[in-house]
């Protein structure tokens, strides 16, 4: 079998004093799709942080392709391709919805034009919408945008922290149906998830994380009642 | 501004100096010289987005750069120009390391006016070169051998300076670069995010709003033609935040309307002393309780060959 796409290894990391990662480690294989869950506080979020370099990681590693990524800034794993699609969104809201894409294909010159088109045609409701700011769009347009804003750059990984956090019904089974779309596309992702259906219903594979390391790994197929056990007792 | 607009605004001007007497024209040289000026601290402040007030501290570095050459080498004032900009470039890439060390808001605004008072400091105490508190006398510039020993004269140096540096300013924020500013200036982690090198791109933005400001400088130096500390003071930040703050922010437009109406104004009621200023604080507050985005959006509003939208172009 080759070598995983992204293998992180004795991951360590935190915020100031506070260490949150005491150790993780993961293989995560191209095409697949992966669900990160546990309780709050188990360090999801800084997991995906550490892999997009938005927190530094004190001690480990992580290797893309095998090229290792621990300690670079933000704006080079995305080069690498590294993208995240984060719980803040992290949009311009003063810009338009086609500005913002724009913006997420700025290490593509030139290829802009193209990877826009084909963002419109799997978001077709963007496509509408590409005159209008950012700011007055609604939570779960928002989250389009930033998926649509992350697919610009065509990266190898995709990090989704919390896709369906904090939107309305309707929009959370538009959002598992965009993530089902990527995972037919075979687009590569790590998935923080609180809405455990969502999750499962993609995941080809589960890790859960306790206390800041990878306490449980399984298929995709895992039983629900099961999992909460795992994540929770 | 739209472009036809652009090369019409200068070449309107140039019979401008026929219908004014010298001291009329010694005040649109001041306007001029304060486009730059304005132009500098917009690129910051407006199309960046980062409070940093050590715009004095670029002025005063391209003014004495020009003067000291002047005085202490001997050289021609045009030869001066491109040092005074080097220098303010280099006062604006140093500036620029608090925010590099993600110093924001009041804190930067602070660090930065500490960098301005500190130049000041600097012209007082380095006499051997600036004469001190005394300050130093600018001689007559030349021009490729052309003295320019009058208003009038200076005038057209100033316009072609000025056009030049609007036309390459202009075509930075047309660019890549400009799209970059205001990715930061909306939301500075989205656009690390983005991949794009958010440190890079703001080293260059002080970097060349402090040159573009070091060429001001260097106009102000023969225009005044003689240089005193007292004149990069607080006073003097003040003035050009209003520049920018009157005719609107992120705005090349706003930076030009604004060097015109800080500069006239005052001048206008000259001599009711008192009423000058009192006049001048009224119309800064009514400009930003009635138009927060300053003049030229009122412009904008009156016709589309205003409106400036670098970050579509």
């Amino acid at each position: 079998m080759p070598d995983a796409l992204l293998i992180a290894r004795g991951v360590e990391a935190g915020y100031g004093s506070r260490q949150v990662l005491f150790g993780v480690d993961f293989d995560i294989n191209e095409g697949e799709a992966v669900a990160l869950l546990g309780a709050n506080g188990s360090g999801k979020s800084t997991l995906l942080n550490a892999l997009s370099g938005f927190v530094r990681p004190r001690r480990g590693s992580i290797r893309l392709d095998g090229m290792e990524l621990a300690g670079l800034p933000p704006h080079r794993t995305f080069r690498r391709g590294i993208v995240q699609v984060s719980q803040a969104r992290d949009l311009f809201p003063e810009m338009s919805v086609d500005e913002n894409l724009r913006l997420g294909a700025w290490t593509k010159r030139g290829d802009a034009a193209r990877l826009r088109d084909r963002v419109y045609a799997s978001f077709p409701r963007l496509f509408e919408r590409r005159g209008q700011m950012v700011r007055l769009m609604s939570g779960g347009e928002q989250q389009m945008v930033a998926i649509g804003r992350a697919l610009m750059s065509e990266p190898r990984v995709l990090l989704l922290d919390e896709p369906s956090g904090g939107l309305a019904p309707a929009f959370v089974s538009e959002i598992a149906a965009i993530v089902a779309a990527l995972k037919r596309q075979r687009v590569t992702m790590v998935m923080v998830e609180q809405n455990l259906r969502l999750a499962l219903s993609v995941a080809d594979r589960i890790l859960v994380l306790r206390d800041g390391a990878v306490a449980e790994q399984r298929g995709g197929n895992a039983d629900e009642e099961e999992i909460v056990r795992q994540i929770y007792l | 501004m739209s472009r036809r607009l652009f090369w019409l605004l200068p070449l309107a001007l140039l019979p401008v100096p026929l219908l004014l007497n010298p001291y009329q024209q010694y005040v649109l040289n001041t306007a001029l010289l304060y486009v730059p000026v304005g132009i500098g601290f917009n690129l910051v402040v407006g199309n960046l987005g980062l409070l940093a007030f050590s715009n004095v501290a670029y002025f005063g570095l391209g003014a004495y750069t020009s003067g000291v050459m002047m005085v202490q080498l001997g050289m021609p004032w045009w030869l001066t120009v491109i040092p005074a900009a080097l220098v303010g470039g280099i006062g604006g890439a140093i500036a620029s390391i608090p925010a590099l060390r993600g110093v924001r808001l009041f804190y930067l605004a602070i660090m930065t006016l500490a960098f301005g008072e500190l130049m000041r400091w600097t012209y007082i105490r380095w006499e051997a070169l600036t004469g001190g508190s005394m300050g130093m006398a600018v001689p007559t510039a030349t021009l490729f051998g052309w003295a320019l020993d009058t208003d009038r004269r200076r005038f057209y140096a100033f316009l072609a300076l000025v056009v030049l540096l609007v036309a390459i300013t202009d075509r930075l924020l047309r660019s890549r670069f400009g799209r970059a500013f205001l990715a930061i200036k909306d939301n500075e982690i989205a656009a690390a995010a983005m991949g794009i090198p958010t440190d890079r791109y703001i080293v260059l933005a002080f970097a060349w709003g402090g040159a573009v400001v070091g060429v001001g400088g260097a106009m102000f130096a023969i225009s005044v033609g003689h240089l005193t500390p007292v004149s990069f003071d607080l006073t003097e930040l003040i003035r050009q935040f209003a520049i920018i703050m009157v005719g609107g922010l992120a705005s090349l437009t706003g930076a030009i309307i604004g060097a015109v109406i800080v500069t006239v104004a005052p001048q206008v009621f000259i001599s009711f002393p008192g009423f000058d200023e009192l006049v001048f604080g009224l119309l800064i507050v009514l400009v930003i309780l009635f138009l927060p985005r300053g003049l030229a959006s009122l412009l904008a509003r009156v016709h589309p060959a205003f409106v400036e939208r670098y970050y579509r172009g």
